[in-house]
């Protein structure tokens, strides 16, 4: 069993130092697909993500990694966060509050990939994110969005091929 | 290939050690989420045990008001019901509205 699941585990059973210490080991990778996605509301989204987390932990199957299970919140909670907010105030925000673009610590980079990104649904922008910039398998990405694998693959061709035109024409 | 590359590059994030401010702000807003949960618990236990009280008060002073006429027949001048019921929930009162730094 891994450290992980030990966590994990202890977690669920109440252990808020376990908890922190999964907190401690999967915040990067949260606030950064959540910081991609609703811009400067990522940090507060992130804490609702975790607290969520820890009123399930009982309901973590040891069949998948903790951290998909995370991302599986993360975006659940980023949709109902959507729904509220509108897509358009979320947009707004990530491309131009400051504190959510140095969440890549480079914020060129920051703008230039929320430029490339833009034109994108929300499903392929998660989609991308997962893939190319998370490293998910797609099969992983998919269960982490609630997809078929077969949407899931349509998504990421759609989200590259935009995001090679983008760089096509001299932005990259 | 070189696209995917390129591709890779966008994404590319440099790796940080654990931000221990926003671990510290989670594990604070674990916290106060307990002790929110704890106090809505214990504000409904007491819900339950001043409703129950209440019921029990209400019953007796409806048993008292059937017995009353009885008691009189018999040429016993019992306290009225109306009048113990509001005594009693005056004192309940007085208990209820102290102030917070006298209930230890």
């Amino acid at each position: 069993m891994d450290h992980e699941t030990i966590l994990a585990r202890r977690a669920a059973e109440g252990d808020s130092a376990a908890f922190a210490a999964l907190v401690r080991m999967h915040e990067a990778r949260v606030r950064r697909f959540l910081g991609r996605l609703a811009g400067g509301d990522a940090d507060d989204l992130a804490q609702e993500v975790f607290l969520k987390a820890w009123r399930m932990a009982g309901s973590w199957r040891e069949d998948g990694s903790y951290g998909a299970w995370l991302m599986r919140i993360a975006w659940t909670g980023f949709l109902t966060f959507h729904k509220a907010h509108g897509r358009r105030a979320a947009r707004d925000q990530a491309a131009f509050d400051p504190d959510a673009l140095a969440v890549h610590r480079d914020a060129d980079t920051a703008i230039d990939l929320e430029r490339a990104l833009t034109g994108l649904s929300e499903r392929e922008r998660a989609a991308a994110l997962l893939c190319f910039g998370e490293g998910c398998s797609h099969s992983e990405a998919a269960a982490i969005l609630g997809i078929p694998l077969g949407t899931l693959k349509s998504l990421v061709l759609r989200a590259r091929a935009q995001l090679v035109a983008y760089l096509e024409t001299g932005h990259g | 290939m070189v696209e995917d590359d390129r591709i890779a590059a966008l994404f590319a994030a440099p790796s940080r050690p654990a931000d221990e401010a926003f671990v510290l702000r989670v594990e604070r807003a674990l916290i106060a989420e307990q002790r929110i949960r704890a106090a809505r618990q214990a504000g409904w236990r007491r819900f339950a045990t001043e409703a129950s009280a209440s019921g029990a008060v209400v019953a007796a002073f409806l048993l008292l008001a059937r017995l009353a006429p009885v008691a009189a027949e018999a040429g016993v001048a019992p306290l009225s019901p109306a009048l113990a019921a509001i005594l009693l929930l005056a004192c309940w009162l007085a208990v209820e509205m102290r102030p917070a730094s006298a209930r230890g």
